[in-house]
């Protein structure tokens, strides 16, 4: 008990120190960037057929939904999926980056690069920064689809068995991500290549285990009622609007700033403080 | 840089000019309809809430839909987008056939049907649908010959599904529909009317084994049999039905629910009262789990009170409250029927508790609501003035306790009526008028609601004497019901009875 609450105090102190940034407009710039991206692309999504947007969104619709996500209400019960999708894409290419900024501006902020680096010193490190996210798509992404090895019947029975696997799914997700959270600080700020960062990730990650499932698993536990009110688009189409499932999703991009930047910042601060105890 | 995000820019524009804008139109045409069908449920939710200027913005609604992509039908070419495109211009059209349906502007329905069955009778759902409701619309006018041969166009379009959503589910019984009309038109049921739907029937239930369509078919085949008279023929095809749906894992339909229509078709054929008996009981014998037994247990004590057998009678329909208590409605129907069967037995002190416990035992049921008027009813056939009145006073009482105690809704609405009832057998006129009034305009929409008006109209010239009065319900309900060729009728009527006062 007094292991997890040294712990809590930990995550705490990181939390903390993330608040205290959170009045620099600076360090907000590269989440506000993706979330930008994010944004036009669920306009682009859901105005597909304006005549300003036909061009570019009607092939992406059905790209990523397939023919019935061009009729209505059919498009905002695919939304989530095909949102979900695109995200696998700008995750990869630009979250990653922005983590790679948003990473060396809190350093700097905490007391540790130049500023005026980060961005040049992201750009060098794209790279690397983009190998390390796709593998942990991949990895997120093979875990997923150990849920579909549930046979529906029994998950379609049981909300015993559907909620535990949400847990289980949820728990696992936590732990890899939690596993990968220092990579990126590894990559930007220490300069090492994609298998050294992962490796030297988990070796701090076992360092700091509950802190870190702390400050990762949070967030995440936050972010969950979004996601699985995305799920039950069914419900919301039919007993409520189908838009509201786009205005969920909008809801769940400004979430995903806040708690990245939580996230972001409370593992910088972890790494630099775990550094500065071995050093 | 700047040369490739502008390539980029003019890739976008050019690709924008090309792009498939019909996609686009398609995808709002469906998100109109929609959000109308929307707008449509709401309002048929709390219908006699909704005031006449809604229906006619919603029909209004439909109708610009049409309107607004017609041309863009036009620009497609033949193909699927141009076929979804039509159906959903279609489906606009016959939707606001449907909203005029609720406004009975039957003059308004006919264009539109006429509309959508000379522009879109290639489309066989849309056919169908349209095929349909203008049998409807002939059957209620009493045109049974032009309903019959609408409903043979539906039949030609669509495949039978029973269980599924629109016309689908009803096409089942269209041939036997066609028979009985054409029977009807005719003056009598003969071979020939009932020989189409005869093999009609016997093909799908060869086609269909072991599926509803095949359960439904022997259904309507065994009446058809009952039609012509062949009672035997009738319970023979049912006992085959009943005892293939024994042998199904997950039948379609309850066996037990066929023997019931055999006991149905006895009760008909004039088998006898004790055949009629043993096969309902050897139903309940045999399924006593059955959905349908306290309705079974209700027939039996119907038939053994026509053999005259009362304590027999009495024993069923205690049983359906011992077996069946949580069922208000069941028990509380044969607490009622128990009320009447001791009534009509000559064994009143009895009755009297039976419908007295009724009101206690099970209040919010809606047969409930009539046991006071039932007491009401034996004074008065007893010539028990006094007894009637006070009876009367009682019931009166009672109704307006339960409206004040209970939020509005069905029984409430029941309560309403039983009261108005009331309120004329005590020749309360100034009341009755008054209630009458308030509810018609509570139902508004409905057939009842209309018939109040009209009833609270007469009674204020008739019993009050109150010419103005009168004129001015009148005139209300044309205005409630201005697109219906009842409320034109109530309006000239006001202005007919007003020109009476001024001479």
């Amino acid at each position: 008990m007094s292991r997890f609450l040294q712990s809590l105090s930990v995550a705490a102190f990181a939390w903390r120190s993330v608040a205290t940034q959170a009045r620099r407009p600076v360090i907000w710039v590269p989440f506000l960037g993706v979330a930008c991206v994010q944004g036009l692309l669920l306009c682009l999504l859901v105005w597909f057929h304006t005549p300003v947007l036909r061009a570019l969104g009607l092939p992406l619709v059905k790209l990523l939904g397939g023919e019935g996500a061009l009729h209505y209400p059919g498009l905002f019960y695919q939304l989530p999926l095909m949102f979900f999708r695109a995200n696998l894409v700008i995750g990869t290419l630009i979250t990653s980056l922005a983590g790679g900024a948003g990473t060396l501006l809190f350093a700097r902020h905490f007391g540790l690069k130049d500023p005026k680096e980060a961005w040049r010193q992201t750009v060098r490190s794209a790279p690397t920064l983009i190998g390390v996210t796709l593998a942990l798509m991949l990895i997120i992404y093979a875990i997923s689809r150990l849920a579909t090895l549930i046979p529906l019947e029994l998950a379609l029975g049981s909300p015993g068995v559907r909620w535990g696997t949400r847990a289980a799914m949820m728990g696992l997700f936590i732990l890899i991500q939690s596993l990968f959270a220092y990579s990126t600080a590894w990559i930007v700020l220490m300069g090492s290549k994609a298998w050294p960062a992962i490796r030297d990730s988990v070796r701090v990650t076992a360092r700091t285990f509950l802190p870190t499932l702390l400050v990762v698993g949070v967030p995440a536990i936050l972010l969950f009622p979004f996601s699985y009110a995305a799920g039950r688009v069914d419900f919301i189409g039919a007993k409520l609007r189908p838009e509201l499932i786009g205005g969920l999703l909008s809801l769940q991009v400004i979430a995903h700033i806040l708690f990245t930047f939580l996230l972001v910042g409370a593992v910088t601060r972890l790494f630099l403080w775990r550094m500065e105890a071995t050093r | 840089m700047k040369r490739v995000a502008l390539a980029l820019l003019c890739s976008i524009v050019l690709a924008g000019c090309t792009g498939d804008r019909l996609e686009g139109e398609r995808y709002r045409a469906e998100r109109d309809l929609w959000q109308a069908d929307w707008e449509l449920r709401n309002l048929s939710m709390r219908r006699q809430d909704v005031a006449e200027h809604r229906w006619i913005d919603l029909a209004a609604r439909y109708e610009a839909i049409a309107k607004r992509y017609e041309p863009t039908v036009g620009e497609a070419k033949d193909g699927d987008l141009k076929r979804e495109l039509q159906t959903i211009l279609a489906r606009a059209l016959f939707s606001a056939a449907q909203v005029h349906v609720v406004l009975r502007d039957s003059a308004r329905i006919g264009t539109l049907y006429e509309k959508i069955a000379s522009g879109y009778a290639h489309i066989d759902a849309i056919a169908s649908e349209v095929a349909y409701a203008q049998a409807a619309v002939a059957q209620r006018r009493g045109d049974l010959l032009e309903a019959a041969n609408h409903y043979q166009e539906v039949l030609a379009h669509t495949t039978p599904q029973p269980g599924e959503v629109g016309v689908a589910d009803h096409v089942l019984g269209l041939p036997l529909m066609i028979a009985r009309l054409r029977a009807q038109v005719a003056g009598g049921a003969s071979q020939e009317h009932y020989e189409g739907a005869r093999t009609y029937y016997e093909r799908m239930t060869v086609d269909h084994p072991g599926e509803l369509t095949q359960v439904e078919s022997q259904t309507h085949l065994a009446e058809i049999a009952a039609d012509m008279g062949d009672w035997a023929g009738a319970i023979k095809r049912l006992e085959v039905l009943e005892e293939q749906l024994g042998e199904m894992d997950d039948p379609p339909r309850q066996p037990c629910d066929v023997r019931y229509a055999i006991a149905g078709i006895q009760a008909c054929s004039g088998s006898g009262l004790a055949a009629t008996r043993a096969t309902l009981l050897s139903l309940v014998e045999d399924y006593p789990d059955c959905r349908i037994k306290p309705q079974v247990l209700l027939t039996l004590a119907d038939n053994a009170n026509k053999r005259n057998q009362v304590e027999e009678a009495l024993g069923y329909l205690d049983r359906i409250r011992k077996e069946h208590g949580k069922d208000e409605d069941s028990a509380a129907q044969a607490l009622m029927v128990r009320g009447r069967l001791l009534e009509h037995r000559g064994r009143w002190q009895e009755a009297l508790e039976a419908f007295r416990e009724l009101s206690v035992q099970y209040p919010l049921a809606e047969i409930s609501l009539s046991a006071p008027l039932e007491i009401a009813r034996h004074y008065a056939e007893a010539g028990n003035r006094e007894a009637e009145l006070t009876a009367l006073a009682q019931a009166e009482e009672r109704y307006r306790d339960f409206i004040r105690r209970y939020p509005p809704g069905r029984q409430s609405l029941v309560a309403r009526e039983r009261l108005v009832e009331c309120l004329v057998i005590q020749q309360k006129h100034e009341d009755a008028v008054s209630e009458m009034e308030s509810l018609g305009a509570d139902l508004i929409g409905r057939p009842e609601g209309v018939a109040f008006m009209l009833a609270a109209a007469r009674m204020a010239q008739v019993d009050l004497a109150d010419t103005l009065r009168s004129a001015d319900i009148l005139e209300r309900t044309g205005t409630l019901y201005s697109e219906t060729e009842i409320g034109q009728w109530a309006r000239a009527e006001a202005d007919r009875l007003r020109g009476e006062i001024v001479r």
